[in-house]
């Protein structure tokens, strides 16, 4: 703010001594000398215009800065995920017990749509259970040979359901906000299994000064702060089928466990299914010229 | 051995690291002293400077205590 004011001070005592040649200059040239005298005055004004506007720049960053840290959202800490380690691997009993409480709070919301059941064979489920699950959900498949569509129970190799047709009819059932897809949550958020655990465990009283209009709900982990999921894992909301106690932050870290274990599958298997098409497929060959 | 009203793992440790966290506490407190009355301010900063405290003193126990 000083600096602004020397700057100005600075400025203007140049237009004054500039002030006094142009009227000097002007009185002599008035015919041709018209054009310069006029741009001393001009240039001193632009310079002017140009601080004032470095000015009002280096104050808006200011403001900006303050504010910056609710749009980041607060950061989320490392906490100490058991499959951390170079050797340390996932926790199937955890893998099961994060699927179930995917299916129980969270896809009546969020679609997983690029998981099938299959993937869940050895390493959340039997089979025999993935089968079993599958056939409890109807699915839209056909022509068939009368050319209709027709629905049939689902099988392992079908994705899991999606919740809503598409986006905007999940933008309508929500207030407008998109409830994303899972999948991949984990590798589509910055610090992804971190964020989001804090994110789920993390709604709170928002801080003295800030209100959220009706519909949000305050999450300082949440960029802007302003969340519209309501805070869905609440103790003893979730039943486990072994009969595990189910906390919120027990429910939360089997959910982020399943999820970060099931985007790995989906991961591993886009790149052997490309790699193979590549090799098989569309192998890439030199084509044989003929003379 | 299971209770019948779990007691959340993280709501209490969270109490457990506030006396560890009083100097971010007691400026989020100051903070909201100051601005009482006052509109247009607010004290997110205070309030996630205590909470990236608590959030760094729970997350390393948090884990050796869920299943």
């Amino acid at each position: 703010m000083a600096g602004g004011g020397v700057i100005r001070q600075l400025l203007q005592r140049k237009l004054h001594s500039h002030s006094i040649v142009p009227s000097v200059s002007s009185f002599f040239n008035s015919k041709k000398g018209h054009e310069e005298a006029g741009s001393f005055g001009e240039k001193s004004l632009r310079a002017l215009a140009l601080v004032g506007v470095g000015l009002s720049g280096l104050l808006g960053t200011a403001v900006v800065s303050a504010s910056d840290e609710a749009e980041h959202g607060l950061a989320s800490p490392t906490y100490p995920w058991p499959h951390s380690g170079i050797l340390s691997s996932y926790d199937h009993a955890s893998i099961r017990r994060g699927h179930q409480v995917y299916t129980q709070v969270c896809a009546s919301c969020h679609s997983m749509s690029l998981i099938s059941y299959r993937d869940l064979v050895g390493v959340a489920y039997t089979e025999e259970e993935a089968k079993a699950m599958a056939a409890e959900i109807e699915v839209v498949d056909g022509p068939n040979d009368e050319g209709e569509m027709f629905t049939r129970p689902g099988k392992l190799s079908d994705r899991f359901p999606q919740p809503y047709p598409n986006e905007s009819a999940a933008r309508f059932a929500n207030g407008g906000a998109y409830p994303p897809d899972l999948s991949l949550i984990t590798k589509a958020r910055h610090n992804g299994q971190n964020y989001v655990f804090a994110l789920l465990t993390g709604y709170r009283e928002p801080p003295a000064g800030i209100s959220i209009r009706e519909g949000l709900h305050y999450n300082p982990y949440f960029p802007g702060g302003a969340i519209a999921m309501p805070k869905m894992l609440n103790d003893g909301a979730v039943e486990y089928e072994d009969g595990t106690p189910a906390t919120e932050a027990q429910v939360s870290s089997h959910l982020l466990i399943s999820l970060k274990r099931l985007k790995v599958i989906i991961i591993l298997s886009l790149a052997s299914s490309t790699s193979l098409f590549m090799m098989y497929i569309h192998p890439y060959k030199k084509k044989h010229h003929y003379s | 051995m299971a209770d019948e009203e779990p007691v959340d793992q993280k709501k209490y440790l969270e109490e457990s690291c506030k006396p560890k966290c009083v100097k971010p506490l007691l400026e989020y407190e100051a903070c909201v002293k100051r601005i009482q009355g006052d509109d247009h301010k607010h004290c997110t900063g205070q309030y996630f400077d205590y909470w990236f405290c608590v959030d760094k003193c729970v997350a390393p126990k948090l884990f050796p205590k869920l299943k």
